[in-house]
């Protein structure tokens, strides 16, 4: 029993099958009093190295695994055990070992510390005891390992690609993913065979060239947005793709590749998007290439970064400029410093419009109209401007103004008021002769303001008037009374000008006032005097009419009583021989006195049917007409008519009138007929430009020059054989010429007269 | 015979009223020439009428007469209602031949002109138109 109570229970405990460590409870060294063999070897160290050492000294944390919680843990389970007493337990830990190289070497355990006390309950020592279960875990590592990359090849071979290998030089097909298969439109069953056979299409595409190079140069070939042609539904479309064909070597030896692994990327979608977006910004470059404004992108410091050609073109520059020239340098000098104020304003995020010179670099000043707005950008925001040549819009605004200065200048001086009023005829101007007359100011006059001026009985129609004049864009006239500064109308003829733009819209108004007071007073007294006259040619048609009518009655008595008379002594005619001759003499006298009386009323007759009207007239057929009347006269002197009017057919004139002329003319003709030869008159016509002449010409007894002369006077009469009172040729030329035209005669004693008949040939309005 | 027996003569020229009363008098079988200064004491003659009997066959009026002239007059007359007067014939009787005078009688019911002074001749022509036997 004594040999059996000195067993040697250091070399028992150091070789009993299991790894324990016996330390001493003196944190936080922990100071190792024994270790069995096997965890001696397990961990590579000698007894020497470990014993009478801190644990933590003997196993210090591996720096390389700071995720390693075997340290940490065992410090825990120990501290645990020591104070209070109980078994702790560690789970599966990684506590890396020194591998005797200065490195560390993976390892996973499992442990437990447990509290050795004596009989009093002292705490002596804390049991460790461990299992390396390393190998486990790297067993069950690998197994995850290989499932996860199971699962990403999976995945891989899943994803939007078309992946195969191909390998020999007859290509055959190794592998093939899904979206490869859908893209040859083939199942698996290609898998095995040579590519161009299972799928020849394919050969057509340049595959086969490009697997070829790729083999023998061992060169990955790369290819974005490769066009492919392929149907799909029936219809034809372009795809493009990006495409990898890379060498694989099976052994990492071989020189020469095995084969080619291939990658093709669908990226139509993205090509599309992309065309689209460059078509887009293709159309967008070239409205603003094509637009006539200029367009510019200028940096916060001045920089122009783009200017499109309308703009270029006006700061007399090119493409060379953009992002070297700073735009400063083509504002006008005494434009730069609002110029700069502005553009830093637009940077800082404001739209604005203004106006500026540049000088071009060849010289040329412009006016320009900006309108710029904030872009933002990389480098924070910049000047986005369209700019409008506004040179020419400022010149014409210029010579406007230039030229109603000269106009207000000329107004200012002429003898008429002016004015000018805007589209809507609201007067803003008034040149100084309007107030001088008027004793008005602007102020007052302005707009609407000149109805003060005014007559009361006179406003309310012009404002009628103008207001349609306003509206309907022409010239118009008016006449009106305007107060004069000292409260007198005087009457105005006023005329308005419409100034026009090159579309016909109105501009504005330039009107005169022209003072026609004496025109108007003169007006009225000829009126006045107009109407005196209407009188007097009334009281003298009327005197004439009385005087015929009056002078007939007694005439009519007498005529009547001397009838009675002469029936009273028709008896006594045997024995008072003259009392018949008396009685005839009475009746001539009474005839004649008659007749004269019958000329004054044709003559008032004459006056008062001058308005007959002028019709077309047949000249052959009226002549034949009065021929027809005259024919006992004809007869009775056996007179020869020849007539020859066709070279003027019709004839505009009053009717009653012509053949009262014609009348006149062929009696006349009859009446003074030379009695030693028979009668001769020849009637004719001839057409001149612009009248028709008629002519009757007779072989009768002739006038000399001198009663020529007097020849149209009323009661004048050159012969006294024959009955006439003198008014017929004097009411014949007052009738052609009451139709515009004329008459004349020539005449030779003895031998004949002529009278020629000047009828106006276009008809005779009114 | 004819069958002109009673003459109105409607003027103020006394003269001339002598002359054509005169003259119409002797006319076969004319047995009354009544004489009127002016158209209103002609108007009184013919509506004092009783009888149809008296009621003139033949007027003979002047047109320029004081207080009512021949205008008036037949204005008047072509609204008097009075027995008879279908049968009575209206003459003008003028020194004028002015239209201005002439026109004045449309439309109204005279029988026709007659140029003053009044002559045998112009009687004959009268009764011929007018009261042929």
């Amino acid at each position: 029993m004594h040999q059996e109570q000195n067993l040697d229970f250091e070399s028992i405990f150091n070789t009993m099958p299991g790894s324990f460590l016996v330390l001493k409870p003196n944190a936080p060294q922990y100071t190792i009093l024994a270790i069995s063999d096997e965890l001696l070897h397990n961990t590579r160290m000698e007894r020497v190295e470990v014993v009478g050492k801190g644990v933590f000294e003997v196993y210090p944390e591996n720096p390389d695994a700071i995720t390693a919680t075997g340290p940490t843990s065992l410090r825990t389970s120990l501290k645990n055990a020591v104070e209070n007493r109980v078994l702790d337990q560690i789970p599966v830990v990684r506590y890396d070992v020194p591998d005797g190289s200065g490195g560390f070497e993976v390892r996973y355990w499992s442990a437990n510390s447990r509290p050795v006390t004596d009989s009093s309950g002292k705490l002596l020592y804390i049991l460790h005891t461990t299992q390396d279960i390393t190998d486990k875990i790297v067993a069950e590592t690998r197994v995850s390992d290989l499932r996860s990359i199971e699962k990403k090849y999976s995945l891989f071979l899943k994803a939007p690609l078309a992946v195969c290998i191909l390998t020999g030089p007859e290509n055959i097909i190794e592998l093939s993913n899904d979206d490869m298969l859908r893209f040859y439109n083939k199942s698996k069953d290609i898998i095995g065979q040579p590519l161009f056979e299972a799928i020849p299409e394919a050969k057509h595409q340049g595959f086969a060239e490009i697997l070829d190079q790729v083999r023998k140069t061992g060169q990955t070939f790369a290819y974005s947005e490769y066009p492919t042609k392929r149907v799909i539904d029936g219809n034809e479309a372009i795809y493009y793709y990006n495409i990898v064909c890379q060498p694989y070597y099976e052994n990492p030896f071989d020189k020469e590749p095995s084969g080619v692994f291939s990658i093709a990327h669908n990226v139509t979608e993205l090509v599309l998007a992309k065309k689209r977006v460059e078509e887009s910004e293709a159309r967008l470059q070239a409205i603003i290439e094509a637009t006539p404004e200029c367009i510019k992108i200028v940096s916060p410091d001045g920089l122009l970064n783009y200017m499109n050609k309308s703009g270029l073109h006006m700061i007399e520059g090119d493409e060379e400029l953009l992002g070297k020239v700073n735009v400063l340098d083509v504002i006008a000098p005494e434009h730069r410093t609002t110029w700069k104020k502005n553009h830093l304003r637009v940077c800082e995020g404001n739209n604005l419009s203004w106006e500026f010179d540049i000088i071009g670099l060849k010289g040329k000043r412009r006016r320009m109209e900006t309108h710029a707005v904030p872009l933002p950008g990389e480098n924070g925001r910049s000047q986005l401007a369209v700019t409008h040549d506004i040179t020419k819009r400022k010149e014409a605004e210029l010579a406007l103004r230039e030229s109603e200065e000269q106009f207000r200048t000329f107004a200012n001086n002429i003898e008429n008021l002016a004015w000018m009023a805007d589209p809507q005829g609201s007067i803003y101007w008034y040149n100084e002769r309007w107030f001088n007359y008027t004793g008005t100011s602007l102020e007052e006059m302005i707009g609407w303001g000149w109805e003060k001026v005014h007559h009361p009985d006179h406003v309310a129609s012009v404002v009628a008037f103008v207001s349609q004049a306003w509206k309907s864009g022409d010239n118009w006239e008016l006449t009106f009374p305007l107060r004069n500064a000292k409260g007198e109308y005087q009457w105005f003829l006023t005329r308005a000008y419409p100034v026009k733009d090159e579309q016909g819209n109105v501009l504005r108004w330039i009107g005169t006032n022209t003072n026609i007071n004496e025109q108007k007073k003169a007006e009225a007294s000829l009126e006045a005097k107009n109407m005196e006259l209407v009188r007097i040619n009334n009281d003298l048609d009327n005197f004439i009419y009385t005087a015929s009518h009056d002078l007939k009655a007694p005439i009519s008595n007498i005529e009547g009583l001397i009838g009675l008379l002469s029936e009273e002594l028709a008896g006594l005619d045997s024995q008072h021989a003259d009392i018949g001759h008396i009685i005839s003499l009475m009746e001539k006298s009474m005839d004649r006195f008659k007749r004269t009386i019958a000329s004054l009323t044709d003559l008032v007759k004459l006056q008062q049917e001058s308005a007959s009207p002028v019709t077309r007239l047949d000249l052959g057929e009226l002549i034949g007409e009065v021929l027809l009347d005259l024919e006992p006269h004809i007869k009775a002197s056996a007179a020869a008519i020849e007539v020859a009017v066709d070279a003027c057919t019709y004839i505009y004139f009053s009717e009653k009138n012509l053949r009262s002329v014609v009348l006149n003319l062929l009696s006349n003709a009859l009446k003074y007929a030379a009695a030693d030869r028979v009668p001769v008159i020849r009637i004719g016509c001839e057409e001149q430009p612009n009248y028709h002449v008629l002519t009757v010409k007779d072989n009768g007894l002739g006038l000399s020059l001198q009663s020529q002369k007097q020849l149209f006077t009323m009661f004048k009469r050159f012969h006294d054989h024959v009955e006439g009172t003198g008014i017929g040729l004097y009411m014949v030329k007052k009738m052609v010429e009451g139709s515009g035209g004329y008459i004349a005669v020539s005449s030779e004693e003895g031998a004949g007269t002529e009278f020629r008949v000047f009828i106006k040939k276009t008809p005779v309005k009114d | 015979m004819n069958k002109l027996t009673n003459i109105l003569l409607v003027d103020d020229d006394p003269i001339a009223n002598y002359v054509n009363k005169t003259l119409l008098e002797k006319i076969d079988g004319v047995e009354q020439v009544t004489t009127a200064p002016n158209g209103k004491v002609a108007l009184q003659l013919l509506e004092q009428q009783t009888s149809p009997n008296n009621t003139p066959d033949l007027i003979l009026l002047d047109i320029n007469m004081p207080v009512m002239n021949g205008i008036e007059f037949m204005q008047a007359y072509k609204e008097l209602a009075i027995e008879g007067k279908e049968t009575i014939k209206v003459i003008i009787l003028t020194t004028s031949n002015h239209p201005r005078d002439l026109a004045c009688f449309t439309d109204l019911p005279i029988a026709g002109f007659l140029n003053k002074p009044l002559t045998s001749g112009k009687i004959s022509g009268l009764l011929d138109e007018h009261f042929p036997a």
